[in-house]
């Protein structure tokens, strides 16, 4: 029985930790084994000493630890101190140069207690007098007291849950239970550098938010604003066509590598029917249509002339309005991060008030937020909300309003937004004379449901059913020329997405070949155009 | 009503069990369980006193746990706010058994209690750890009123108490306290001499007469600061028992000039020149304590417990040059005695019951309030067994019948009546031998207990004719004070002892050499009829055979065991060791005429080191 409790114990700790294979793997070997024991009296009682034999071990060992922490960072210091200040805590009072060492037996006419552990204590008369404002400092010590604790335990359990965040192992591992993970050993590698990279946006005055123009890894490079893409080999058969890449994280290439992007992709796809091309992909974490159109005008303006323009969109569209609030004029993704500030600069005290401020700050670090947020996520069968704070690209806080007719109206104002966008886009487009595609992205609520990939539904915070409705409702919403790429990828049996937007490189391949077959017509007349 | 009296979790477990003002009941917990000053919670003794008492399944009406938990957790604590990360080895050894365990003692008592099929105590009291042993040395005294003194190494914070009793009422009045500890002192001074704390003292004890006392003035130099009334301070530069796993120190090592003994090595005069020399310092302490008691409870008797209290050579001293005219010492006055005085404490402090006392009768009746086993029973293991045994109905010739072995030089284990509560064994469990015998006390010593032959065996003697033996004008039912052998019975011999201290202990210089010490003092018994009639009865048979009213006795137990409590104990013990006879009640055992033991090994074999 004792051991039964121990591995539910274990399995809710785990699973509270997210360790949640590991929970299951503790599960199914824990029921192995009670099966095995429960069938050999044998088995059992050699199963009795290993149990014994580890926890004692693991017990002692604990016990050393926690003990030599206790007496290393209480014992110590306060011994060191009383030290200093030559106060023996055993002389309880008496000094080795008293002519006489004995003491009275009880001091100030206390009295003996046989009823306590204790031989006496402060009458209860002075405990029953305590004044008003002695009630009140007890109240407000015993509450700061739990608070200090509260946040001390949370403060622990979040080192233990997240420990660095930017560590390729505890990325690895909180992406462990994706089933699009590739089992690469360049996974981790890329994990880090996409994460890396999306923790370091900066204010942009036009385009809202902008990131470093030069980066370099092992798998990701940027140079000039510039994700590296695949490079078809030197051919002698002219000019190669200029393609210009515009898009959010997804096309920028977040959890692939430089040469397997979508951009990558496609050049690969055209060098593969010999078109000549050569890809810039331009794509932005976290970026959504009038961003991307703003940067083209400064490109278009500073002399970048393009043969074709790409662009790839709609979930962060679509995300803008659950995290900004709904609108239906342009906007992004840290818009009211960067007015609360603007505003606060410019108005100090006037906005988020200190207590709201504190409030957050504790609720951040507090033991029993935290366990709340889990016991209700796991009631709710969603990871825990906190996870999005590893999700390195759609950042901000979901809206509270989750409710199927606002997700409708969110839908319907993205995309009227976005449709807005397409349409100065082909004006820029007649003027500067280049060809355009704007393409509708496939992510989680809008492709076709994988079991594999149920789990991750929800993994941002965001709300499931809510998506599912507004990527319905975008997809009736969208009108020529957008090509709507909802579909492309559910030809693919094995588990694509990553989280609910991004995917890995088998679904960005699918992607690809989606978008080059509405290219390819393009690329052709383009390139045969500029043959010599 | 039913109280029961509990002390556990350090040393010696013990319960006591006191109906309606009667002490009717006590045991130690290592009888039982066969551990040596067994710690654990005495569940075993607590079901003999209940069963011995017939306490109904809930008629407990009062629990007294005979230590404050709690107060000793602070001083814990405390210790290692002194010590630092100098105490990591006995911190990480001693935090998890007190959250584990001496947290919860409530209840753990409870829990213990309704496994035994009891129903959850009335009350549950807490007594001061030296409440509890004045407790136990006045309320079971003869005394109206007394002075009361008790030491031991440690209680919660008090290592001595200078109380007075009166009437139904223990007050403490004065306390010494930790780490200044006269208990401690002692036993840093038997882990130097290679003996084992908590157990080796009597040895130390034992082997003083041999030594010099040329070490008294560094330790009263050095180690303690001692005033003129008893109290003192020890210098914690020479001693590592706050925080480390030994009691003295590489300072104290340099003092005395080199390591600890290694237990079991040879005994060199530097361990019987310590010996003596602290025996010395601790009878000077005890004396200057036992003034300071009298001037500031202006008794003329007083009563004695705590560990210390075990040093009857000390309590001779006391008796001899003390301010006291009578005293009382608690037989059990280790910490297995605080049973016995948080149970009385419980009902006449706590419960406020009038008590009388008439100055000659205590409450211990002889110590005989352990288990007992009818003659049915004894006849009904031995005939289970097919053990050979002869019955003798008649007591007179009985006891005639075990005089008869003893005169011929036999060793004859008694197992009598109901066993005696603490330390000494008072002749219920006993083995007894010729104390007329020049080699008998190396026999015994070797054959039968398989111990150090420097130790001296007690005798038990008639009280009425103790007089002509000794220089003791008082009785000693309890074996706790130590009188000189009388001139005449004294046998001189040359100026010069031998080296080895063997041969020395085997110099026949009395007409009762194998117990008489080198000092010719003996840590006497003196036997009454009223208290023991069988052991009287035997003596007397002795006495009328030989002329010598003077029995050995020694403990029923061989080295590191505990006192015999049931007959296959007793058996056990006979047969695994070169005892020649046993009597069980009124059943004798010819060792001769047994069948040869097969169940274990013989006791030297697996002799377990005390």
């Amino acid at each position: 029985m004792r051991q039964i409790l121990f591995g539910v114990v274990v399995f809710v700790v785990l699973w509270l930790l997210g360790r949640h294979t590991a929970a299951i793997v503790i599960v199914l070997v824990a029921g192995s084994v009670a099966a095995v024991c429960a069938l050999s009296v044998r088995a059992a009682r050699g199963m009795d000493r290993v149990i014994a034999w580890v926890t004692s071990t693991v017990g002692r060992g604990l016990s050393y630890l926690l003990l030599g922490l206790v007496e290393l960072l209480v014992f110590t210091p306060v011994a060191a101190v009383l030290w200093l200040v030559r106060r023996d805590p055993l002389a309880l009072g008496s000094s080795p140069n008293d002519p006489s060492l004995w003491r009275p037996h009880f001091a100030d006419g206390r009295t003996p207690l046989y009823g306590r552990q204790f031989t006496y204590e402060i009458p209860r008369r002075v405990v029953g007098h305590r004044s008003t404002l002695g009630r009140v400092a007890f109240v407000v010590g015993t509450v700061v007291l739990l608070l200090l604790a509260d946040l001390g335990v949370g403060s622990a359990i979040h080192a233990l849950k997240s420990s660095n965040p930017e560590s390729p192992k505890a990325l690895t591992s909180y992406y462990s239970g994706v089933a699009a993970a590739p089992k690469a050993p360049w996974w981790p590698s890329v994990l880090l550098e996409s994460f890396q990279q999306a923790y370091v946006a900066q204010f942009e005055p036009l385009r809202g938010f902008d990131f470093p123009r030069n980066l370099s890894g092992p798998y990701l490079n940027v140079t000039d604003g510039v994700r590296r893409s695949y490079e078809p080999p030197a051919s002698g058969t002219g000019k190669p066509v200029e393609v210009l890449f515009l898009g959010g994280s997804t096309t920028q290439g977040a959890f692939q590598r430089d040469d397997y992007t979508i951009p990558s992709d496609v050049a690969r796809l055209a060098t593969g029917d010999d078109i000549p091309i050569h890809v810039v992909n331009r794509g932005q974490y976290g970026y959504a249509i009038w961003q991307e159109v703003e940067l083209l005008e400064e490109l278009l303006t500073s002399g970048y002339r393009p043969d074709v323009v790409v662009f790839y969109d709609g979930v962060n569209d679509l995300s803008i309005q659950t995290t900004e609030g709904t609108t239906t004029i342009p906007s992004h993704l840290k818009a009211q991060e960067y007015a609360q500030a603007i505003a606060q600069y410019l108005h100090p005290g006037s906005t988020q008030p200190l207590a709201n401020r504190i409030y957050d700050a504790y609720r951040n670090r507090s033991a029993i937020a935290m366990g709340v947020s889990d016991v209700s996520s796991l009631v709710s069968s969603h990871p825990p909300a906190s996870s999005k704070k590893l999700t390195p690209l759609q950042g901000n806080t979901q809206s509270p309003d989750q409710s199927i007719p606002t997700a409708i109206t969110r839908a319907n104002d993205a995309v009227s937004i976005y449709l807005r966008a397409v349409q100065l886009i082909q004006e820029l487009a007649a003027g500067y004379n280049f060809q355009v595609r704007a393409f509708w992205q496939p992510f989680l609520y809008s492709k076709k449901p994988v079991a594999a990939e149920k789990n991750i539904e929800g993994f941002e915070g965001e709300s499931p059913p809510a998506w599912f409705a507004m990527a319905a409702q975008a997809r009736k919403d969208l009108r020529p020329p957008v090509i709507d790429l909802s579909d492309a990828l559910n030809g693919v049996k094995a588990p694509v997405m990553i989280d609910y937007e991004h995917t890995n490189e088998l679904g960005s391949l699918a992607v690809a070949k989606a978008m080059y077959g509405s290219l390819k017509p393009v690329l052709t007349a383009v390139a045969d155009k500029s043959q010599p | 009503m039913n109280i029961l009296g509990i002390s556990a979790f350090y040393h010696d477990s013990a319960a006591a069990l006191v109906q309606d003002g009667v002490l009717t009941a006590a045991a130690q917990e290592e009888r039982f369980t066969r551990k040596k000053n067994d710690a654990d919670f005495p569940k075993h003794a607590v079901a003999y006193c209940l069963h011995a008492g017939g306490v109904g399944t809930d008629e407990i009406d009062a629990v007294v746990f005979y230590d404050k938990p709690l107060t000793t957790f602070s001083r814990l604590l405390r210790t290692y706010l002194r010590v630092g990360p100098r105490g990591f080895r006995t911190f990480h050894q001693a935090m998890p058994v007190w959250f584990r365990q001496k947290l919860w003692i409530p209840y753990l008592i409870e829990k213990e209690i309704r496994d035994l099929g009891y129903g959850r105590p009335g009350k549950l009291y807490f007594m001061e750890h030296h409440e509890s042993h004045a407790a136990s040395a006045f309320l079971a005294s003869p005394f109206e009123s007394a002075a009361i003194l008790t030491f031991d190494g440690v209680g919660e914070w008090a290592t001595a108490s200078i109380g007075v009793g009166r009437g139904n009422t223990v007050e403490l009045k004065e306390q010494l306290l930790f780490p200044n500890s006269l208990g401690l002192l002692y036993s840093a001074f038997t882990y130097f001499c290679g003996f084992r704390v908590n157990s080796g003292e009597y040895k130390l004890m034992g082997l003083a007469p041999y030594g010099e006392p040329r070490y008294e003035s560094q330790i009263l130099d050095e180690l303690i600061n001692l005033r003129p009334d008893g109290s003192f301070t020890l210098n914690m530069d020479y001693f590592d028992f706050l925080g480390g796993l030994t009691m003295t120190n590489h300072r104290f090592d340099k003092l005395f000039g080199g390591p600890p003994r290694v237990p079991e090595s040879d005994l060199t005069q530097r361990e019987l020149d310590l010996a003596r020399s602290i025996q010395v310092v601790t009878e000077e302490v005890v004396l200057r304590m036992a003034v300071h008691a009298a001037e500031l409870t202006g008794e003329r008797n007083a009563c004695l417990a705590g560990g210390v209290a075990l040093n009857c050579v000390a309590n001779g001293r006391l008796l001899r040059d003390g301010p006291f005219e009578r005293l009382w010492i608690q037989p059990a006055a280790g910490d297995a005695g605080g049973a016995v005085g948080a149970a009385l404490a419980g009902w006449y402090q706590i419960y406020g019951n009038p008590r009388s006392a008439d100055g000659v009768h205590d409450v211990m009746a002889g110590t005989y309030i352990g288990p007992g086993f009818s003659d049915d029973e004894i006849e009904q293991y031995l005939r289970s067994h097919g053990y050979p045994y002869t019955a003798v109905a008649d007591g007179q010739r009985w006891a005639t019948s075990i005089a008869e072995l003893v005169a011929e030089q036999k060793v004859v284990g008694l197992f009598l009546g109901r066993m005696e509560f603490g330390p000494r064994a008072l002749g219920h469990r006993s083995i007894i031998g010729d104390a007329r015998s020049g080699a008998m006390q190396s026999t015994m010593n070797l054959k039968i207990k398989y111990r150090e032959s420097f130790r001296p065996f007690a005798p038990a003697v008639l009280a009425e004719r103790a007089t002509e033996y000794f220089d003791i004008d008082v009785e000693s039912p309890y074996m706790m004070l130590v009188a000189s052998l009388r001139q005449g019975h004294r046998r001189h011999g040359g100026a010069d002892h031998p080296e080895d201290i063997r041969d020395w202990v085997n110099e026949v210089r009395s007409d009762l050499p194998a117990i008489t010490h080198v000092d010719y003092s003996a840590r006497i018994q003196t036997v009454n009829r009223e208290q023991s009639p069988e052991f009287h009865a035997i003596i007397s048979a002795f006495d009328g055979l030989t002329g010598c009213p003077v029995v050995i006795n020694t403990s029923f137990n061989v080295r590191g065991e505990p006192i015999v409590c049931t007959p296959e104990d007793a058996y056990r013990c006979f047969m695994r060791t070169e005892m020649d006879h046993l009597v069980l009640g009124r059943y004798l055992l010819d060792k001769c005429e047994q069948p040869a033991w097969t169940e274990d090994k013989s006791v030297s074999e697996d002799l377990v080191l005390d």
